[in-house]
């Protein structure tokens, strides 16, 4: 047994497949696979990207009428982010796509410099858990179509990686055991693995993690962190005050059935802040707070 | 005075010499013919050819012995090598 394994990049963070082939003939059939998860994921970041104003995303949130037919991909994407808003209570909402603009996340950071995340905590505003909103509630897929009020813009990041890593997942299940990775969404299947748990401050992994047959999942904000010279922001948004959250937590990662529900978990779990966080880990978890502490759940 | 011619001799003791030195020639050739066959050289077959020489093939011998008695234990199979770990992959803020 041997393990395969395909890198390449999509929807701004590394992508990762490992599978596991008896022999060459399936090592041909996991490469196949590795090609059509490719290409999957390159149509998904080509339709559900919001920095491309010809993506079928950015057209449904230009468009004027409340009820606008979609691709079976982009429909699939949306109630995914639905199911997610309703696992995280509302907290993973994915009509905050003003907030995060706002915010001053415009356009892809892609190869952006990154402040380091202690200056950015040393000036934040006190800890604060944050609060959701409910405005993801009036968007509705129905059938081949896309309702919601016109003017609601959709951000699909977190839960359109959590789904392409699912729908990943499936394309591998054949083969003994195999691994997806969609920066930091992971779906496992098979022999346990050990998942390591980045340091959002840059030292080594913070925990190990040994999983099989489940997803696991971090949301934090050291990746997507900005400066405009007076104040540090991130994209993480408080759905009810509209400003990113600095709630204690800087990074959670949590264990999920699938990829969107792990998303959904840890984007929850951080903006919950340190207590409440740690009770949303249900199936498992890290959180790694403000000063540095680190607790599993 | 004239000399007479010198007697002749006698015809019987001629051919007697003829015929003895007729049987000496004869005796040395079929003497000579008879050496020559000897030595494998027949003058009516030509000479000599050369005889192919048996090729001799050394072949090794393998000697098996066969020893009495119970049949020898079965030979222990090693047990199949643990399939490598699956390797660790890394989560984090992305």
């Amino acid at each position: 047994v041997s393990e395969r394994e395909r890198r390449f990049r999509r929807f701004g963070t590394d992508v990762r497949l490992l599978a596991a082939a008896r022999d060459p003939f399936e090592a041909v059939r996991v490469d196949a696979a590795f090609a059509r998860i490719e290409e999957l994921m390159l149509e998904m970041h080509r339709r559900l990207t919001r920095f491309d104003a010809d993506s079928e995303l950015s057209r449904l949130n230009a468009d004027p009428r409340a009820e606008v037919p979609v691709s079976p991909l982009l429909a699939t994407a949306v109630g995914a982010a639905l199911r997610a808003a309703e696992r995280s209570g509302g907290l993973a909402d994915p009509t905050l796509l003003g907030a995060v603009e706002a915010a001053g996340y415009r356009r892809s950071r892609e190869g952006a410099a990154t402040p380091s995340p202690r200056v950015a905590l040393a000036a934040a505003p006190p800890r604060r858990s944050a609060t959701a909103a409910g405005a993801w509630r009036d968007i509705e897929v129905v059938g081949g179509a896309v309702r919601r009020p016109p003017g609601v813009r959709l951000d699909l990041g977190g839960s359109a990686k959590g789904l392409a890593a699912d729908l990943a997942a499936e394309e591998l299940r054949s083969f003994g055991s195999f691994a997806v990775a969609v920066g930091g969404e992971v779906v496992l299947g098979g022999a346990p693995r050990a998942v390591l748990v980045e340091d959002p401050f840059g030292g080594g992994p913070v925990a190990v993690l040994e999983l099989d047959n489940c997803a696991v999942a971090t949301s934090g904000i050291g990746r997507r962190l900005w400066s405009d010279g007076a104040r540090h922001a991130h994209h993480l948004i408080d759905p009810a005050s509209g400003a990113p959250a600095w709630t204690g937590v800087v990074q959670a990662t949590a264990v999920g059935a699938d990829g969107v529900e792990a998303e959904a978990l840890a984007k929850a779990a951080l903006l919950s802040g340190p207590w409440r966080g740690a009770q949303v880990l249900e199936r498992g978890g890290v959180l790694v707070l403000d000063d540095g502490e680190v607790v599993r759940a | 005075m004239t000399e007479g011619r010198p007697p002749a001799r006698p015809v019987h003791e001629t051919t007697a010499i003829l015929t003895v030195a007729m049987l000496a020639a004869a005796a040395i050739v079929a003497g000579a013919l008879g050496f020559q066959m000897a030595a494998g050289r027949d003058p009516a077959l030509g000479p000599a050819r050369p005889q192919a020489q048996p090729t001799v093939v050394i072949r090794k011998t393998v000697v098996r012995r066969v020893a009495p008695g119970a049949d020898p234990a079965p030979t222990q199979e090693a047990p199949p090598a643990p399939p490598p770990a699956p390797a660790p992959v890394l989560t984090g803020a992305s």
